[in-house]
């Protein structure tokens, strides 16, 4: 019976995708863009990034393709490659940039290729209204412009955040996972479950610049999961819409995509343990209006699994070294992240984006005595949750084919504050062909009193072009 | 004397024009307008093909959209859209349930989000039409009609926007074919009294019914215009709710 009740869902699949008359249209679709930005200022010393004025940050051609179709009426599948190319050589070390075996110029045209998305969706799958997408997905979660802090489904994108390319701005990665979604009336109740554990990629070279920053000799990095189906993520989340307003309620159990710094030890070297810890988070997000003003909130109530930090020291007792050992609770039983957000269009091509924001991707509610026993604070990476404020204004003209953004980020600690600007403009020359020119621009904000602030001799000037076809 | 006669003649059939003709008779005219457009005699859904053809300074630029709209007395008035072309925008749909409940879908995120009333004042897809232009033609609710003129063929009234009122035209100068008992011209005017924007508007009688099939806005200010043709239009297909649903606009393909 067990087993009949195992091979029932997926045989039914099959026999869904099985009705499926031959493959229809395929739809047919992709992107070509340049992306490239220069640092403005020297800064040979940087937290994070060493160079000199008008040396490049990055320099990136990127290629997405895309294949879309219905197999029936029903059945529907996606398929996205993101390709990525180093225009430029990176000659240097001991050898000449070989060829590879097979003849490829892999080390002096650096080319990366990713399987983006790759989900097939079935409509009505079982029963009328229930829509089921399997694969790798976008899993929508959540109500605010971008920091949701509900989600924690599709981890946050660090690697693509820290280029300040403007089409990656807190954008998420997709996961591999069951996604059901049923739509009764106004109600929608949607259930996930990972197929994997979601993990933040972090910027290249990353490893090494945290190691310099904490002055770690080495870094570990502890998992509590291994191959076992009970310790991979599941979501559930019920929506509707009441008075206007859309509610939903979610409920996630599964891995922090982003790792907490559990132990120091001292002992023949520094070293640095990182831990991706077990989370509970019951979620409540809206969005609504009043006169004509958009407005969002998303809070999550964060209950971590419980462990203890651990710092070891050695101690000199009687000319020995002997370790002497600190565990404590590490992070706080539990915590509340949340956002809260207003958007207006005042007509005229001006429009307006604010939203306020506890606690950002990367941080966590550490106890006090964690805090003390492993430096870690307000304003650092991995750090204790802090406040910041996010804005755009934007301006339209030309009928659409010149946008302007004046954005800003103002970080908030309990040392001090940070601030950096990010101003763009977008030019359409024509239908699917975009130029942005912008700017990050820290203005404000010192090293050891802001995460931002790290960044203030870093600023960059950054050029994209890419079409659509 | 004599020079005053003059005046008062000349003025004569300006001030006739300007609104001797009673209020009732221009509400009538605009309930006859409304009824064609969205009332008793307007299809209760449609379904149909939008090219907008978009002339910039000598640029040409064309969209594509599917759009789908409901019109019943028991259920509240309904729009979907899916934009087909350009590459750019392929994919992206738009709900909006009521005035204040609009979504946007972004295919490159999967991602739908709720947008304010108030972006209803932006430009459609960069054309010279804004989300609101792209409405419904509910003009009694928001403004005050006068019979300017009238000859064979034509009615000519003019709107004043109510107190209260969010609508973004303070005065319309509305003509109305007498035949369809539908808009032909409309001359848009902002709170300053500048004429912004002009739309010449084409019915065609699709079945039983009038529906505007082609319509041209001009925008004095930015001189540019927009073409907006109605295609396969089909009407009264009993329409199901799931169409006016996020998970519709979510949906690839058509």
């Amino acid at each position: 019976m067990a087993l009949k009740r195992k091979t029932l869902v997926p045989l039914l699949l099959l026999f869904s995708l099985a009705q499926a008359p031959a493959a229809a249209k395929i739809d047919f679709s992709g992107r070509v863009k340049l992306f490239t930005s220069a640092f403005m200022e020297d800064n040979t010393a940087g937290e994070f990034f060493s160079h000199q004025a008008a040396d490049f940050a990055s320099k990136r051609l990127e290629l997405r393709l895309a294949f879309a179709g219905n197999v029936s009426e029903r059945v529907a599948y996606l398929v996205r490659f993101d390709a990525y190319a180093y225009p430029g050589d990176r000659l240097g070390g001991q050898s000449f940039p070989e060829a590879g075996a097979l003849g490829s110029a892999f080390s002096s045209e650096y080319f990366e290729l990713n399987l983006y998305e790759a989900q097939v969706k079935v409509s009505d799958f079982l029963v009328q209204g229930l829509d089921l997408t399997l694969g790798k997905q976008r899993i929508q979660w959540g109500s605010a412009d971008k920091m949701n802090v509900v989600d924690n489904l599709n981890p946050i994108d660090l690697a693509n955040f820290f280029t300040f390319d403007p089409d990656y701005f807190a954008e998420r990665r997709p996961q591999t996972a069951l996604n059901f979604e049923y739509y009764a009336g106004k109600t929608k109740l949607q259930l996930v479950w990972l197929l994997q554990n979601p993990l933040s990629p972090m910027p290249y070279g990353y490893t090494a610049l945290l190691q310099k920053f904490y002055g770690l000799q080495t870094i570990t990095v502890q998992t509590y999961w291994g191959r076992e189906l009970a310790k991979t993520g599941l979501g559930l989340r019920i929506s509707r819409n009441l008075f206007a307003i859309d509610l939903a309620l979610s409920y996630y159990i599964g891995n922090s995509s982003l790792p907490v710094l559990r132990e120091l030890s001292a002992l023949s070297s520094l070293e640095g343990i990182f831990y991706y810890p077990r989370l509970q988070v019951l979620g409540f997000d809206c969005a609504g209006e009043f006169k004509g003003i958009g407005f969002w909130a998303e809070s999550a109530l964060i209950i971590p699994e419980n462990i203890n930090g651990r710092v070891v020291v050695p101690l000199i007792v009687n000319d020995q070294l002997l370790p002497a050992e600190s565990s404590f609770r590490l992070l706080e039983p539990a915590y509340w992240k949340y956002v809260l957000g207003l958007d207006y269009n005042f007509g005229g091509g001006f429009y307006a984006n604010l939203q306020f924001l506890h606690g950002f991707f990367d941080e966590f509610a550490f106890t006090t005595e964690a805090q003390q026993n492993l430096g870690i604070g307000q304003g650092m990476f991995f750090g204790n949750l802090s406040n910041y404020l996010l804005g755009r204004l934007e301006f339209k003209s030309a009928n659409e084919k010149i946008k302007l953004k004046a954005g800003g980020l103002l970080e908030m600690t309990a040392k001090g504050s940070a601030f950096a600007l990010m101003p763009e403009a977008e030019f359409r020359f024509a239908d699917a062909l975009v130029m942005n020119l912008g700017a990050f621009w820290p203005l404000s904000g010192q090293a050891d009193e802001s995460k931002f602030g790290q960044f203030k001799k870093d600023s960059m000037v950054f050029l994209g072009l890419k079409v659509d076809f | 004397m004599p020079d005053l006669k003059k005046i008062i003649l000349l003025l004569l059939p300006i001030l006739w024009l300007a609104g001797s003709l009673p209020a009732a008779d221009a509400a009538a005219v605009l309930k006859a307008v409304e009824e064609n457009t969205m009332g008793a005699h307007a299809p209760r859904d449609m379904e149909a093909d939008m090219v907008m053809t978009i002339q910039d300074k000598g640029q040409v630029r064309i969209r594509e959209i599917h759009a789908w709209s409901r019109n019943t007395k028991d259920k509240d008035d309904a729009r979907a859209l899916k934009f087909l072309s350009p590459a750019d925008v392929k994919g992206i749909g738009f709900l909006a349930l009521a005035e204040d409940s609009m979504y946007i879908y972004l295919p490159e995120f999967h991602r739908t989000r709720r947008i304010a009333s108030s972006n209803m004042k932006d430009s459609f897809m960069g054309s010279d039409f804004s989300y609101e232009d792209m409405g419904t033609t509910a003009f009694s609710k928001s403004y005050d009609p006068r019979l300017l003129a009238e000859n064979a063929q034509e009615w000519q009234l003019e709107l004043l926007r109510k107190k209260g009122s969010n609508k973004p035209y303070a005065r319309i100068l509305l003509t109305v074919s007498k035949s369809s008992s539908t808009p032909t011209r409309m001359e848009l005017f902002d709170a300053a009294g500048n004429l912004e924007k002009v739309a010449e508007q084409n019915s065609q009688l699709t079945g039983k019914y009038w529906i505007m099939a082609r319509i041209k806005m001009s925008n004095i200010k930015k001189r540019t215009s927009t073409v907006l043709e109605m295609k396969n239009i089909k009407v009264d297909q009993d329409l199901q709710d799931e169409i006016f649903s996020e998970r519709f606009i979510k949906k690839s393909g058509l």
